[in-house]
């Protein structure tokens, strides 16, 4: 019994440091060739909290770099920008989708296929982090 | 009147019945859902010379005979690329008509010849669709073409790192015609769908 109330008070106390509580969807990778060393995430991001979540960094085994991008098309001419924090308002919605907002894995570790999950994990502003899953697909 | 008469007539009449029809139709312009056409006002572009994916010269002489989708881009464009290729492969699959598929040739234009290689190039192209080109030329050469056509591309080296640079390019989809001139435009973001059912209506009007 006493170690089941220590282990809800570790719980209580090591919660909010576990993850945050922010919604994943739709987590897919564009596959492509094995020789290109480039790949875009994309997902739809909720964060359920009354609180703002904010990603700092993401980061993944496989891939040496991952980075946040937004696709900018200034009349017709598209460039790309880091973007260094993604910040979800309280209740708010962020999407990363095609010709957007995007994940950029770089230099895969492994040789990836359509079907395989992957395992990223975001990093907050509060030392929190959140692992995620996403599906390499077409 | 002699007898011949009324079958002389008769044949003017369809002669002419016909022309009319094949001119009217043929000057008759052709509105696009996705795109841009440019009817009368195609434009012949400059000579240039890149080499293909299995290293071959592709310049003015590879380009005549089909209808041509051209887009440019760069292998280690990790978005915006992909999509765009995506596009144009759903594209030829959303067609069913063989003939006017067989009618198409898409080309994947690097404008980061440094990293793309022929190699890296076939692999790259032939992913989205076995019939896909992709070309390059180092850039005084490339820009004859990309000059021609009017599209922007610039090498974003001002980071630290010269080997992970980015590369600001046009999204739009260019169409040159059989005889290898500009004659329209699709602009991002592209639509599979739409683009089908343009090309089919170009090839077939035509």
């Amino acid at each position: 019994m006493n170690r089941l109330i220590a282990f809800i008070i570790f719980l209580v106390i090591s919660g909010p440091s576990v993850a945050q509580s922010l919604q994943v969807t739709d987590a897919w990778i564009k596959n492509l060739p094995p020789a290109i060393p480039m790949r875009a995430g994309y997902m739809q991001l909720m964060n359920h909290d009354a609180n703002t979540a904010t990603i700092v960094s993401i980061s993944s085994d496989a891939f040496k770099k991952v980075e946040i991008h937004n696709t900018i098309n200034n009349d017709g001419v598209m460039s790309m920008h880091p973007v260094k924090s993604l910040v979800l308002e309280a209740n708010g919605m962020v999407s990363l989708k095609p010709g957007s907002m995007h994940l950029m894995l770089m230099k895969p570790t492994r040789e990836l296929k359509i079907g395989d999950e992957v395992e990223i994990m975001l990093q907050f502003d509060n030392d929190t982090s959140q692992a995620i899953l996403m599906t390499v697909k077409k | 009147m002699k007898k011949s008469t009324p079958y002389i007539i008769t044949l003017i009449a369809l002669v002419l019945g016909f022309g009319g029809s094949w001119y009217f139709q043929s000057s008759k312009p052709i509105t696009l859902e996705a795109g841009r056409w440019y009817g009368d006002q195609a434009k012949t572009l400059a000579d240039f010379e890149l080499r293909d994916q299995n290293n071959q010269p592709f310049g003015i002489k590879q380009l005549k005979g089909k209808w041509n989708l051209l887009y440019f881009g760069f292998t280690h464009c990790p978005d915006i690329c992909p999509i765009s290729l995506q596009a144009m492969a759903d594209m030829m699959e959303a067609i069913d008509d063989k003939q006017v598929r067989d009618d198409i040739r898409v080309t994947f234009v690097s404008v980061d010849p440094d990293r793309d290689t022929p190699a890296l190039l076939k692999s790259y192209v032939e992913y989205f669709n076995p019939s896909f080109v992709g070309a390059t030329a180092p850039l005084p050469e490339l820009k004859k073409l990309t000059t021609s056509i009017g599209i922007a591309h610039k090498l974003e080296k001002d980071s630290d790192d010269q080997t992970s640079y980015l590369v600001t390019h046009s999204g739009a989809i260019v169409l040159l015609n059989p005889q290898a001139e500009l004659s329209g435009l699709f602009s991002a973001p592209h639509d599979a769908l739409a683009m089908a059912r343009d090309m089919t209506k170009i090839i077939e009007h035509n």
